[in-house]
């Protein structure tokens, strides 16, 4: 039970320690550069020889395994040269793998990928982002990569703390793939507009700041609001800086629902405010996300909170010059935590053992030093933005950023210093917690604090009575 | 004399009412077509401006000339890559602008070198990963290059020394458009060849990109037709649907009509077929996931066809029609000693082709409108259905509102001409077949 | 089973014998490919979600724990089962006084149409012809408060700006009205071949007892139409019942539950958060209700008859 408690603690010491290595690889750039393209082919040529299963002395013996893997870039996608490269080279380094690459990048690929589960063809190796991993390591469609994991060399480059999201009960289910951290982007233009030349540091400060924007820019709105699907997702950074959180996991393990907190009452409420008080957002307050990122590189809407990545709105015309990035502006706990995000590489608990050895050194090759730097520099030699965070000690991503403007870099780094994981269980608590961020965002009228009081009876009844009964009588077994 | 009179006068108010409402929901209805059709060629910049444009404005068209005079290189490829660099980076950075077409023609010593030509559903298609960024150098398009050959995104034709071509003086249009792409080539210096001319112009044919975008869309993950591919798989699977229907489903209900005595067996026939209306398509979406892949036809026209064979409706309605088949022409043709095989499609598949007609349009329509079933059975792009596709479109990474309501004009289509083709058909279906009681 | 099989044979007696033997799998043989696929497609999916429905199904190794009816008592007593029924409900009553009726009325005007009758019933059929997924995203264009052409296009007329899908009180109205629009098609096909049916003596009789035409509507021509009126109200109320394309389209059944009906909780609980065995349970439920009020609509119909 501990490693559940532990869950949240590690995270800041991750994201530090990622942090650290992008700031401090200046020093250590170079040391390796010569032998960098040798070793990583043998080390995953000998992690997979000294997994615990491999019995066959000579790679020219060893039966071909064939997994699936739902990687495959649709045509349009700017990495897609990158990641067929990628599958050429795994090809060749390990022709007794055979790989078969699916899209799955399409909209709501979730579904496809739990139906296919369910039926028994999921895929041999995935890549899901955080809380859902939560959902499949619990579900038991992750499988337990322990001993894979502990037998490889390569385990230590992973920074410190890396595994812990993907771990339960001392058990590894996930290796870590990419990290986010999140912050205020905003349009610079639009501020030198308004007069204005630093981004809004506290939430008093924004509400006036999105006020001014949109006076001084007419046909804009300050800050666009999510209130679609995802709307918890932004709307937990608001409880965050008003001190508190949504869920709280208690030692046993159990879940404790804190929708009813004052934190998060008084983020619903400045939700309210900003909507009806300052009148700050724009009027379809049900968009989805991609359609706030629109608003955004088309001028129409001058902040969004967002990832730290700027080759979404550079992409879509906008100059990389008018992106503006920021921590979060802080709430009454006088903090703004950044949200990190991620994904892990997931092998699937049904593949038998050769196909999870297979899914799991398939995951390893894309995590090599030489892999990650071949993305690197790929990124770098096309423009895009690398994101200044990573998951491996020995990326030096300082090479790799000259592009991104140096204040995005430096606000990215300060943002990420003060890091948060998502709410726990946040997954299958979403829709619950969307209802009354909508009501208040369309009922002038409607009560912050009976909305959330009327989720969370709901949430607990339907989802947490159960998910701690089944905790409990699991611990108990 | 006077009571006709009288209806006549009642009459003419009717039809005078009945014209008013006719067209009144005429117009209604049509209306979201035609916004559809104006929003298909419309810029997307008007598409989403706050307050809404209703005439499309004609895309501009920029042709540059560029000089290479004094150069000695004679590689092609070295001159294509400067009109691409001519094209993409200045076209990427005003990608806003409502740009239809660009041209690049090369000039040396007095002759045409070379002519590329881009238009807007070129572009459109290969911007987000021909030039996903706003860093524009020689490298970028060295990379590029060859992707733009592959996907055609670009039509360049080399003519080595062509036709001489008579340079003026310094001819760069006055208008901010032509402008603004003149300060770009000059801050950013990325080409080779010096910038001779640079005119403005509309081409009207350029507002219908939209629909061209389709073509170039999805050439690599649906196959060659590139979007038009899912409307191809969707016309299969309601041809192979409807001939299913038509064939066996109208042989086993003539069975269940004409070739079973007993009252009872044909009653729970029927039920048996006509119960299955009652089962809503989601209530078995995933046992028929799993069975499907017990079948090994997940990712495939099969599995998106095979449910629809089984519609209660159709049987219902053939068996209606088949009730009423004069029992006598039937008798004859057995006593004549024809097999019932033969009976059928000698004599009943002739008298029935307006039930055939209504089954077959009946049908269309919604197996062509289908959406949860095929998006859950396929992961393969090559089997999507169109209307699979439509909604990626509308959530994917790169939205484009004129190519979503290019592709619903599209869908149209087919419907359309079914309609209107089979009109008189479907009309006398509707009247011969048991609906009408 | 082929024993029960009576045959629809000749009155000639004396050939009985012999043409029995001849033709007595021929039945058989024309309706075993579609009992077969009906069975597989329809019979065995719908008997597998019920088994699934019993157990708390773990996709992992399934079936997972037997429940019994664990999860038909779950559901039941849950607050948003309740509010999806409610919703259904709304839409079906909302569809009802926007869309139904309407096939209906164009068909009774246009049978008084004599001059290009023809192109208009093309004309009808039309808007139908946009597939929902089409449609749908055109409507969602024309709503959005901040650029759509609904609200500007009202403006100009001095109404709104109203909330549409920004509106919880509008939402289900939103959903339902583009239906108004596009609610031709094949239905006004139908209900005009039927008043084309009606015999002319009828209507000669109604003339001559000095039954004026706007009066021969309600007595001749709706009376003797109901009859595809109920069969088409049949059709009507399952497809509303279990609408899903155009709500998980337009709002995924939102804002705050709004449109969430009960083929959205299907999709719902089974795919966003994997509990097949509600969602099956859900599935049974809403294949119960449909049954039933099939056969009453059957049962009417053959009292009418």
């Amino acid at each position: 039970m501990e490693e559940r408690g532990g869950f949240y603690k590690s995270v800041t010491a991750i994201v530090v320690a990622a942090s650290l290595v992008a700031l401090t690889a200046c020093n250590s750039g170079d040391t390796k550069k010569s032998d960098a393209s040798a070793t990583p082919s043998e080390s995953s040529t000998s992690s997979s020889q000294s997994a615990p299963s491999s019995e066959s002395a000579s790679p020219s013996e060893d039966p071909v395994v064939e997994i699936t893997a739902w990687d495959l870039q649709p045509a349009d996608s700017p990495i897609k040269a990158l990641k067929d490269a990628q599958f050429e080279a795994f090809e060749k380094l390990h022709p007794n793998i055979k790989v078969t690459h699916i899209d799955n990048s399409q909209s709501n690929g979730r579904e496809k990928f739990l139906t296919a589960v369910a039926g028994g063809e999921g895929p041999d190796i995935s890549e899901p982002a955080f809380p859902d991993m939560q959902v499949y390591i619990q579900k038991g469609i992750a499988a337990d990569i322990t001993d894979l994991i502990n037998s490889s060399p390569e385990k230590d480059r992973f920074i410190d703390g890396s595994f812990d999201l993907a771990t339960k009960n001392g058990k590894i289910y996930g290796i870590p793939d990419y990290m986010y951290s999140t912050g205020l982007l905003y349009n610079k233009k639009l501020f030198k507009n308004a007069g204005i030349d630093h981004p809004p540091a506290t939430w008093e400060e924004f509400a006036t700041t999105a006020q001014t924007l949109q006076e001084k820019n007419p046909g804009t709105v300050g800050f666009d609001i999510l209130g679609m699907d995802w709307a918890d997702w932004h709307f937990e950074y608001y409880v965050w800086q008003a001190g508190g959180d949504l869920t709280e996991l208690q030692p046993d393990g159990t879940v404790k629902l804190q929708f009813t907190s004052e934190a998060s009452v008084k983020a619903l409420q400045y939700y309210k405010d900003l909507k009806w008080k300052y009148k700050v957002t724009q009027k379809n307050v049900v968009q989805d996300y991609p359609e706030n990122q629109k608003d955004f590189y088309t001028g129409h809407s001058a902040m969004i909170l967002g990832g730290s990545s700027i080759s979404d709105f550079t992409g879509k015309g906008m100059d990389p010059n008018d992106i503006g990035f920021a921590p979060f502006p802080v709430g009454p706990s006088g903090k703004a935590p950044s949200q990190v995000g991620g994904a892990f590489y997931m092998v699937n608990a049904k593949s038998s053992p050769e196909k999870q050895k297979a899914a799991f050194i398939y995951a390893m090759f894309f995590m090599s030093k030489e892999q990650q730097e071949y993305f690197a520099q790929f990124y770098q030699d096309n423009g895009l933005g690398l994101n200044p965070l990573t998951v491996v000690k020995d990326l030096d991503v300082t090479k790799y950023i000259k592009d991104v403007p140096a204040d995005f870099v430096a606000a990215v780094q300060k943002a990420a210093a003060d890091p948060h994981l998502e709410y726990y269980l946040k997954s299958s608590l979403s829709s619950y917690l969307v209802k009354p961020i909508q009501k208040i965002l369309l009922d002038p009228n409607a009560d912050p604090a009976s909305e959330l009081q009327k989720a969370q009876v709901l949430a607990q009844k339907e989802v947490i009575d159960k998910y701690n009964q089944d905790v409990l009588s699991g611990s108990a077994q | 004399m006077e009571r006709n009179r009288i209806v006549e006068q009642g009459q003419r108010k009717l039809s005078v009412t009945s014209y008013v409402v006719t067209i009144v929901f005429l117009i209604l209805g049509l209306l979201p077509l035609v916004w559809l059709f104006i929003t298909s060629i419309m810029d997307n910049e008007s598409i989403d401006s706050f307050t809404p444009k209703f005439v499309p404005k004609v895309p501009h068209s920029i042709s540059i000339t560029l000089d290479y005079s004094g150069m000695n290189n004679n590689d092609a490829k070295f001159y294509e890559k400067d009109a691409m660099k001519a094209t993409w980076f200045p076209w990427m950075a005003n990608m806003r602008e409502n740009i239809g077409e660009i041209t690049v023609t090369g000039v040396k010593d007095g002759h045409e070198l070379y002519r590329a030509k881009t238009t807007a559903a070129q572009f459109y298609v290969g911007q987000p990963f021909i030039v996903p960024t706003q860093v524009f150098n020689d490298s970028i398009m060295s990379h590029r290059l060859p992707q733009i050959e592959e996907r055609k995104l670009s039509k360049f034709t080399w003519y080595g020394q062509g036709d001489t071509i008579a340079i003026g003086g310094a001819k760069i249009s006055n208008e901010p458009l032509s402008q603004q792409l003149t300060a770009f080539f000059g801050e950013k210096k990325i080409l080779d060849g010096k910038i001779v001319e640079l005119q403005q112009s509309h081409n009207w044919r350029r507002l219908f990109d939209s629909y061209r975008s389709l073509n170039f869309l999805a050439t690599q993950s649906a196959g060659h037709f590139g979007f038009y591919q899912y409307f191809i798989n969707s016309f299969i699977v309601c041809v192979g649907v409807i001939a299913w229907q038509l064939v066996l489903g109208g042989m086993g209900s003539y069975a269940m009509s004409q070739l079973v005595a007993s009252k009872k067996i044909r009653f729970s026939l029927l039920m048996y077929f006509l119960a299955t209306i009652m089962i809503p398509g989601v209530s078995i979406l995933i046992p028929q996931y799993l069975l499907m892949q017990k079948l090994n036809l997940i990712d495939s026209l099969w599995a998106i066809m095979l449910p629809h064979f089984a519609w209660g409706f159709v049987m219902y309605l053939f068996k209606g029609f088949f009730d009423q088949l004069p029992k006598e022409l039937l008798q004859a043709a057995r006593v004549d000693g024809a097999n019932e095989f033969w009976t059928f499609v000698r004599i009943v598949i002739p008298m029935s082709i307006p039930v055939f007609t209504i089954v077959a349009v009946l049908t269309f329509i919604p197996v062509w409108n289908d959406f949860l079933w095929p998006y859950v059975v396929t992961k393969d792009q090559h089997y999507w259905t169109f209307t699979v596709a439509l909604n990626d479109l509308q959530n994917s990474k790169n939205p484009r509102p004129n190519w979503i309501s290019a592709s619903g004009v599209i869908s149209m289509i087919p419907l359309m001409i079914v309609f209107v083709s089979t009109q008189g058909a479907i009309e006398k279906g509707i009247s011969f077949s048991g609906v009408k009681g | 089973m082929e024993n029960q099989l009576k045959l629809q044979l000749p009155e000639t007696n004396q050939k009985r014998s012999r043409i029995r033997k001849k033709i007595r799998w021929t039945p058989i043989l024309f309706l075993l490919p579609s009992i077969i696929v009906f069975f597989v497609f329809k019979y065995y999916p719908i008997f597998d979600a019920i088994y699934i429905s019993l157990f708390n199904y773990d996709i992992i190794n399934p079936p997972g724990k037997f429940i019994g009816f664990g999860n038909y008592e779950e559901f039941l007593s849950s607050h948003t089962f309740w509010l999806a029924m409610k919703n259904t409900f709304i839409f079906f009553i909302l569809s009802l006084a926007l869309v139904f009726w309407v096939p209906i009325v164009q068909a009774v005007f246009l049978s008084n149409i004599r001059r290009f009758n023809g192109f208009y019933r093309v004309l009808y059929q039309i808007p139908s012809v946009l597939p929902v997924v089409a449609g749908v995203l055109l409507w969602k264009w024309m709503y959005n408060p901040d650029r759509g052409l609904f609200n500007y296009l009202l403006g100009k007329i001095g109404l709104g700006p109203y909330g549409w899908l920004n509106d919880l009180h509008m939402t289900k109205l939103a959903i339902v009205l583009p239906g108004f629009f596009a609610s031709g098609g094949v239905g006004v096909l139908l209900y005009y071949a039927a008043i084309q049916s009606i015999s002319s003596e009828i209507f000669e009789a109604a003339k001559i007892d000095g039954c004026g035409p706007w009066r021969r509507i309600g007595m001749i021509i709706l009376p003797n139409i109901s009859f595809v009126i109920l069969i088409q109200f049949i059709g009507f109320m399952s497809g509303v019942l279990l609408s899903f394309d155009n709500i998980f389209v337009m709002t995924q059944g939102g804002p705050a539950d709004a449109s969430l009906v009960v083929a959205l909780m299907i999709q719902k609980t089974a795919f966003v958060q994997s509990r097949f065995g509600i969602s099956a349970a859900l599935s049974f439920f809403m294949f119960i209700v449909i049954a039933i009020l099939t056969v009453i609509q059957f049962r009417l119909q053959r009292e009418e008859d």
